[in-house]
């Protein structure tokens, strides 16, 4: 009888133990789904912010300088144009000749802008 | 004017009578350095071609206030500038700005539609060159797109072909 009675203990035991194990499982993986989600949507928010903080005509900005930090002088536009003249130097080929080789191969000799 | 039609690449064929047609109804324009032949929203009433200097066409970008011109196309003798003139809605797309003192003659569209109707020939050929521009414009401004979207989305910002 009292084997009996230890069995069932036992077995309770281990079985409350298991239940236990698993709630603390899931709940661990909620809390890190949920930390995840949070970051993601911190990333997207960020995302336009950075895309708007400057004129970037084509491309990204290769600096991400706050935009209280960026004058919209001349300097500025002659940046502006050198990096427009660039990137259709560089889709040059693909305007000419469109495919899919033209449109991502890396330039193979040095772009000349005019 | 009628040698300057004739090298212009927008009549590119065209025999000396059709040439002589077209020169009795362009306009020759002068412009100052930097002097705006239109301005980007215009109504687009003329089509040019450029016969002399150097026009660039250009952007308005708007930045902390600031409004700027960014040349994002440099068009010289021979070239064509103002097609939105020939095709719906008659908005001007871009601006168009003599980065030198500069020569165009213009063709108004009431008085080329006319002529396209006498002769189908010209209005052939002229067609022809502005749906070539367009789409020179267009694939170029695709390719750009397809980079700067690489950009926007690859992992540190940056496409693999810069």
């Amino acid at each position: 009888m009292s084997s009996t009675l230890i069995l069932v203990l036992a077995i309770s035991f281990l079985f409350g133990g298991m239940v236990l194990m698993l709630t603390m499982g899931y709940l661990d993986t909620e809390q890190k789904r949920a930390l995840q989600a949070r970051q993601h949507q911190a990333e997207a928010a960020q995302q336009p912010a950075a895309m708007v903080a400057m004129p970037g005509f084509f491309a990204a900005p290769h600096a991400t300088l706050p935009s209280t930090l960026i004058v919209f002088d001349d300097a500025m536009v002659t940046r502006l144009e050198h990096h427009v003249r660039l990137e259709q130097a560089l889709v040059a080929p693909f305007v000419h000749h469109p495919s899919l080789d033209n449109l991502y191969r890396p330039p193979t000799t040095p772009v000349h802008v005019h | 004017m009628h040698d300057q039609i004739r090298a212009a690449e927008l009549f590119n064929g065209l025999s000396a009578s059709r040439i002589q047609r077209l020169a009795a109804i362009g306009r020759a324009l002068t412009l100052r350095t930097g002097e705006y032949l239109f301005l980007l929203g215009d109504s687009a009433q003329y089509v040019s071609v450029v016969t002399s200097g150097q026009v660039d066409l250009c952007c308005p970008i708007s930045f902390g206030g600031v409004v700027k011109d960014i040349t994002v196309e440099s068009v010289g003798p021979g070239k064509t500038v103002g097609w939105s003139a020939l095709v719906k809605p008659f908005r001007f797309t871009l601006s168009a700005r003599a980065a030198h003192a500069s020569e165009v003659i213009a063709f108004a569209r009431p008085e080329l539609l006319q002529v396209f109707e006498t002769d189908p020939e010209i209005e052939r050929v002229v067609l022809g060159g502005v749906s070539e521009l367009m789409a020179n414009r267009l694939t170029m401004f695709q390719a750009l797109w397809m980079r700067e979207l690489l950009r926007t989305f690859s992992p540190g910002g940056q496409s693999a072909t810069t």
